[in-house]
């Protein structure tokens, strides 16, 4: 996947910002959003590895249902990253 | 280009139209199979993917489910897509004092029948299976024989094959019409193109009525509906099929317009858990209910306390074709040659599909069945509705 996903400047009013940690790097979140969205502003798309052929996989239906993005978040596996809201110093590991 | 004649039109691409299309190949006969949806569609797609006997009756019941569970074990050996097949035993657990009768006469009548269970204590259960709760246990039946499948791939396997060996597979087609005259089958219409052919074998499941109602004849086949709950890939937790001993236990919940629920776990090769289930008639619709989710959820964090944890990623219902004797419909039909009835396993498809399969395809290609299939016809007296 071409990596270009970025936060609209214009026009957004945003809460307060605050740090996750993902895979032991620390990126900026927002209140009210994912840790799905977090990570793809922060360049972050794969989020785990098939469970046979070791394919990437990252976000694909963006609504809770294709299990596609689940990650381990402060040491529970299969979160999913897309519904799943970023918490100040939350632990996501892919 | 779409297929203009065959020995045998197979309606029905299940687990049973599925077998019934390979071994009829495997004896080299010119085989077309239809299918209105897709691959494991409908029942043989979403169930329990159990291929299970414990249960199973004294008499024609259990000598089927033998005999295919002996299928299962050839298809394993001889396709060439796994289809996770894992003869584990099966385990039936005792929890209320209710049960204990019915378990013991079952156990009787399949001891008098040369199909003998063994009964285990409280003890030897938590053995077999370490999550299940141990102040609730009073008992269990164990059966080696019984175990796990992934009916998906399983069709899908059998397909592969019987396509190799020039099976030609419709899906998505639709029967619309068949052809009898002077009470012979001449030819099976589709949406698709009519196939010229004289011989059809019905396994349509809970559509067996509506295919052989184009032939006039009755077929007392109804659906009847089936929930789980799938959850979450864990390591592995539950090592054989779990059934609770409620469903010994003769009442008709779920049957009169209720909602019946009992114990069904297991747990995929993949790591999910597959969790049941809760039954009630509602025709065609497949649908599940909140009521249905719940109590899914319930009856197993009973059993199995620590599944409280463990999340629940989809529910699934579909319906089985039931029949008022709980056995299939097999072999031909009185007074229309050339079709063949293979529908009715009443939930019990996955076991019994490959073996209802390879004796229509013996049926058909040597006029004999190695399991007599006689008392499994449609005109028998136990489906009659008068």
């Amino acid at each position: 996947m071409a990596g270009n996903a970025h936060r609209i400047e214009k026009g957004v009013s945003r809460g307060n910002h605050f740090e996750i940690i993902v895979d032991g790097r620390r990126i900026t979140a927002y209140e009210g959003e994912t840790i799905g969205t977090a990570m793809m502003a922060a360049g972050l798309y794969i989020l785990r590895t098939s469970t046979e052929k070791k394919e990437p996989r990252g976000i694909f239906c963006g609504i809770g249902v294709c299990q596609e993005c689940r990650v381990t978040v402060n040491g529970i596996p299969n979160i999913q990253a897309c519904k799943t809201l970023a918490t100040p110093e939350c632990c996501v590991e892919s | 280009m779409f297929s203009q004649e065959a020995e045998v039109v197979v309606i029905g691409g299940g687990v049973v139209g599925s077998a019934t299309a390979y071994f009829l190949a495997k004896e080299n006969k010119n085989v077309v199979l239809i299918e209105k949806g897709h691959s494991a569609g409908e029942a043989s797609g979403g169930n329990a993917a159990w291929v299970w006997s414990l249960t199973r009756k004294a008499g024609i019941d259990i000598t089927l489910a033998m005999h295919s569970i002996s299928i299962h074990q050839q298809l394993q050996a001889e396709l060439e897509l796994d289809f996770e097949y894992r003869a584990s035993g099966g385990l039936m657990i005792m929890d209320a004092e209710n049960q204990v009768p019915f378990v013991k006469e079952h156990l009787d009548q399949r001891e008098k029948d040369g199909h003998p269970l063994e009964m285990v204590d409280a003890k030897q259960v938590l053995e077999i299976e370490p999550m299940l709760n141990r102040d609730r246990i009073l008992g269990g039946v164990w059966n080696p024989v019984d175990g796990t499948t992934n009916p998906i791939l399983l069709v899908a396997s059998l397909n592969r094959e019987a396509e190799k060996l020039g099976v030609q597979i419709h899906h998505h087609t639709e029967v619309k019409g068949i052809d009898v005259s002077q009470g012979r089958v001449k030819s099976v219409t589709t949406n698709r193109g009519t196939i010229k052919t004289d011989c059809v074998v019905n396994a349509a499941g809970s559509w067996a009525g509506h295919i052989g109602k184009m032939v006039g004849i009755t077929v007392p086949v109804s659906p009847f509906q089936m929930a789980m709950l799938v959850t979450e890939r864990i390591p592995r937790c539950i090592f054989h099929p779990i059934m609770g001993a409620s469903y010994m236990v003769e009442e008709d919940t779920g049957k009169e317009g209720g909602l019946g629920s009992g114990l069904i776990a297991s747990q995929q090769v993949s790591g999910n858990l597959l969790l049941g289930a809760c039954w009630r008639d509602a025709g065609f619709d497949k649908r599940t209910i909140q009521e249905e989710i719940e109590r899914i959820a319930i009856v197993n964090i009973e059993a199995m306390p620590s599944l409280k944890d463990i999340r629940v990623i989809r529910s699934f219902a579909n319906f089985f074709p039931h029949t008022l004797d709980d056995l299939p419909i097999l072999g031909p039909v009185e007074g229309v040659e050339g079709f063949i009835m293979a529908s009715g396993h009443n939930g019990h498809g996955i076991c019994l599909g490959p073996g209802s399969g390879k004796l229509v395809a013996e049926l058909l290609c040597t006029g004999n069945t190695s399991v007599p299939i006689e008392e499994l016809k449609l005109e028998r007296s136990a489906l009659s509705v008068e």
